[in-house]
């Protein structure tokens, strides 16, 4: 792996609810390198929206992070002060959501929106708009001088996804965090979108860490890859090695489940049986040891340790030290 | 082998402007198609897929024929009777042969009533003479693998998947003959949708029940469905048996749809159909075939005159000057 | 129920505002026993007394007991308040829904009415009315109903308007079910907890218009005991004594505190946007 840009080590966060205490995030380990492309894939309630919120230090009120650091360019995020994290926001590390209809403000109009998030600039206004124009042509928006005057409403989804990325990179941020961009478009349009990602990686040479639940989006996209499960990073490595060498069980079964990946025609689709266990009560074993499909009498009891596959491939799992 | 449901020619209209508007503003047009010209048939017993993107109609297309979206032209035909010339109260007795599944699982349960009394619920509209409300929710949850302690809980307390699962008992209440289901797995992890897949392909097979699924993923569709039909700007675009539209599509828009969807494996690269743009509004309408905006492939003619709806085999018909 | 009521005490503003209200609604309804004194018997030689064992919040310019007077005014407010919410609130469900669930021109209809009577200024067209049918408990009640019914019937009209458009909605409609069935089953449970909520807020208001409007000579007839009769003869003897202005004055702060304390928890509780998340 080249230069970390983002180190995220042994990162916990913990939510306090009427049940006690929900511990969304634990031990937590993530790299993400210069210049590169990571996925971090995962099921609903596996942790990704506490991941970011982490991250940007915008977490609800009643959560807090019990542990870890996340080291991004030479700081420790955590130790920031409310300001120092401000300015990072959205010129060192940005965000583009999920859906683009109400990420973006339905009452100005998208030359107003791009001209204020550039408020730090000393810089004519003139100046403002022809860098707003820049970046819109760059994400493939045809005619910019005359579209920018117009409303989000006016505009599609697929072209409000394109202008959410723009706004995103307009300050030219080392990190892009992408949560499921895509979900909200249709397939056509989902591909339009990577291709974009991809150009726009290649041409501002930021990182990017895209968030999906989609397997396809991530192979297709990404250089690097993080499974996470329940609040856990359970696998990790090159897309490649993880793609086509699954160690961990639920990574398998989630590969196997996935439909674009069955091509003859079945009536009964493989499933995961079960459901995410409760995060309040952990049972003090493997997370995923009440859905495993190959238990060992270790998983009910230890939690395993990371273990390295071959060089840069990791799992969390029993079945790599027996 | 006889039809359910038979759709022919079948347009839906929204007036966008009032009369008064018409007839002051005439630059621009007073109502859309949503549909237009949609001609459908699903035989008993059989599961009929409706594939498109946002924009596409396919849910407009299937209120019309719960009879919730009035059609302008066409007919639609269920077990041999006509549905748009039914009074208010016979459309109502009609709907007791269909069971409906929402899109948005949580969205369509009525949020103040308990999961016993939501899958009951089209028993009590219906006043079905000598109902045991109890026995037959018990049994509505056991058919979708819920267990009794569900019915007493309310929607907030239900995930994605066990929502759909108590859309599809509400739906099974009446024991209907068709089940219409809108983007059965929409928002369920894949470890999910499989597990509702499974179940509509398992109720099909013991119930012998004929649906028309509704879609915008080829891949979900794959597995469950006899034929498939494809919408594009409320038109349907190519039809043909399932195995036969995978294996060979003919349309360049099925041919997009099906290689838009990336593949888990890092080193596929699939020789894609990028489509240029975005679905064009079905307000104005592009000329000749309403797909050459977008087409890959588009020649002259395209843009002159529409495509013929045209039977390429015994089972397999589209509208493309120049089929793959 | 008793889950709702719980979450209520739960908060020290709600178990005030809750023991204000029983309060109030228990020494009004038992006026008539708790009293020490008739509340229209007059006593010339005890008049405009200062707080006493005897006379608890002194006597007024006819020597009757001002304590007594109080409670029994009480009565007087709270049901004037009551029947007059109770009843506007029941007319505004049905036309608000009626305008959110029917067809266009219905709706059309029924905001034009509701705009008609609201751009009237309430205190004109209570004046006017007073002046057409002359002062009594009836007319202020009638002023009131119709004064509120819009306030409400826009907001179920609303309310209706969003609910509609929800999926269940159509599910609903699509199983055949008839529209009373809907706009009763699934329409109006959805709306009625903030009604309540806005009711309960209310409540005091139109205790105070009760006031107002008898304070004013146009309300309740002398000399049955009203907070807002009270109040007028206090307000002529101001520079005498204070009593009587501190006796109507007193319970009208009260019950608007209690009425508003608790509406705003119940409030709390039955949005669940206010309600405590995770």
């Amino acid at each position: 792996m080249t230069e970390p840009l983002l180190t995220i080590r042994n990162l916990s966060v913990d939510y306090r609810i009427d049940t006690g205490r929900l511990q969304a995030l634990r031990q937590i380990n993530i790299d993400v390198p210069k210049g590169s492309i990571v996925g971090v894939v995962g099921e609903s309630g596996c942790g990704k929206s506490t991941l970011i919120s982490s991250i940007i230090r915008l977490l609800p009120h009643n959560a807090s992070v019990s542990n870890g650091t996340i080291e991004f360019e030479g700081a420790n995020l955590l130790d920031l002060s409310e300001n120092e994290m401000r300015t990072m926001r959205g010129t060192r590390i940005s965000i583009v959501f999920q859906d683009p209809m109400t990420s973006l403000n339905p009452v100005l109009s998208i030359e107003q929106q791009m001209t204020h998030i550039q408020y730090r600039d000393q810089r004519s206004t003139s100046d403002k708009l022809n860098k707003s124009l820049a970046m819109l042509e760059s994400v493939g928006i045809a005619d910019p001088r005359k579209r920018i005057t117009q409303y989000p409403h006016e505009y599609s989804g697929g072209m409000l996804q394109r202008i959410s990325i723009a706004m995103a990179l307009q300050a030219q941020p080392s990190l892009l965090i992408a949560d499921e961009p895509t979900t909200a478009l249709d397939a056509t349009l989902e591909v339009q979108i990577i291709h974009l990602l991809k150009d726009i990686q290649a041409e501002f040479g930021c990182s990017i860490l895209f968030i999906s639940h989609h397997l396809g989006v991530i192979a297709e996209l990404c250089d690097y890859v993080v499974v996470m499960y329940a609040g856990e990073v359970v696998e990790q490595g090159t897309v490649r090695d993880v793609f086509h060498n699954p160690a961990h069980p639920y990574t398998q079964k989630l590969l196997e489940c996935d439909p674009a990946g069955i091509q003859t025609k079945t009536r009964i689709l493989p499933v995961i049986p079960g459901e995410i266990p409760d995060l309040v009560n952990l049972s003090g074993g493997c997370i995923f040891s009440s859905r495993c499909h190959c238990v060992l009498p270790d998983c009910e009891t230890h939690i395993p340790q990371r273990r390295e596959v071959t060089s840069g491939h990791s799992a969390n799992c029993h079945l790599l030290s027996a | 082998m006889t039809d359910i449901l038979q759709l022919k020619n079948v347009c839906v209209r929204f007036r966008i402007k009032s009369a008064m508007g018409a007839l002051f503003d005439r630059t621009s047009p007073a109502s859309f198609d949503a549909v237009r010209d949609a001609s459908i048939t699903l035989e008993e017993g059989q599961t009929l897929a409706l594939v498109g993107e946002s924009g596409a109609g396919k849910s407009t297309l299937a209120l019309a024929i719960t009879g919730l979206e009035r059609i302008a032209e066409g007919s639609i035909q269920f077990e041999g009777r006509e549905i748009s010339q039914m009074q208010a109260n016979e459309i109502r007795e009609y709907r007791r042969g269909i069971g409906y599944m929402w899109q948005n699982a949580i969205g369509s349960l009525s949020p103040r009533m308990t999961v016993r009394s939501l899958i009951t619920e089209p028993a009590r509209i219906h006043r079905v003479p000598n109902v045991n409300t109890r026995e037959l929710s018990s049994k509505l949850l056991d058919l979708v693998g819920l267990s009794e302690e569900f019915g007493d809980r309310y929607p907030h307390q239900l995930s994605g998947g066990q929502a759909r699962r108590v859309g599809v008992a509400r739906a099974l209440a009446l024991n209907p003959r068709l089940i219409v289901a809108d983007e059965p797995t929409a928002g369920l992890d894949v470890s999910v949708q499989g597990e509702i897949l499974n179940l509509l392909n398992q109720l099909q097979d013991e119930l012998k029940i004929s649906m028309l699924v509704i879609t915008h993923n080829l891949n979900v569709v794959r597995h469950t469905s006899d034929k498939i039909a494809i919408m594009y700007l409320g038109r349907i675009v190519e039809q043909g048996d399932t195995a036969e539209i995978f294996s060979r599509p003919r349309h360049p828009y099925t041919l997009a749809l099906l290689s838009a969807s990336p593949s888990p494996d890092p080193d596929m690269q699939a020789d894609r159909i990028e489509l240029k743009g975005e679905i064009p509004s079905p307000i104005n309408r592009p000329s000749g075939c309403e797909f050459h905006t977008r087409c890959p492939f588009v020649k002259e003619t395209c843009s002159e005159s529409p495509p013929p709806f045209e039977a390429v085999s015994e089972s397999q018909a589209l509208s493309c000057y120049f089929p793959r | 129920m008793i889950a709702i009521l719980r979450r209520v005490i739960k908060e020290p503003t709600g178990l005030f505002g809750l023991l204000l209200v029983t309060l109030i609604v228990v020494s009004a309804l038992l006026a008539g026993v708790v009293a020490p004194y008739d509340p229209i018997a007059l006593n010339i030689p005890d008049r405009l007394q200062s707080p006493s064992q005897a006379h608890l919040l002194g006597t007024d310019q006819l020597g009757r007991d001002l304590f007594s007077r109080v409670l029994h005014g009480g009565r007087v407010a709270l049901g004037v308040a009551l029947t007059a919410i109770g009843v506007a609130l029941a007319v505004g469900i049905v036309l608000g829904m009626l305008a959110g669930f029917g067809p266009r021109w219905l709706d059309k209809a029924i905001l034009l009415l509701f705009d008609t009577i609201r751009s009237f200024p309430t205190v004109m067209f209570a004046l006017a009315t007073v002046a057409l049918v002359g002062p009594s408990l009836q007319t202020v009640i009638a002023v009131i109903i119709v004064t509120t019914i819009p306030t409400y019937g826009r907001v179920v009209r609303t309310q209706t308007l969003s609910i509609k458009s929800n999926e269940f909605i159509k599910a609903e409609q699509v199983m055949g079910a008839k529209t009373t069935r809907i706009l009763g089953l699934h329409i109006l449970p959805n709306i009625v907890g903030p009604l309540m909520i806005l009711a309960s807020m209310d409540i005091p208001t139109v205790i105070a218009l009760e006031a107002g409007l008898s304070f004013l000579g146009m309300g309740v007839k002398p000399p049955t005991p009203s907070w807002g009769s009270i109040l007028n003869d206090g307000f002529s003897l101001i520079r005498v004594t204070p009593w009587p202005i501190i006796a109507g004055s007193v319970p009208l702060i009260l019950i608007t505190l209690g009425f508003t304390y608790l509406g705003e928890s119940l409030r709390d509780f039955i949005d669940p946007k206010l309600r405590k998340s995770f």
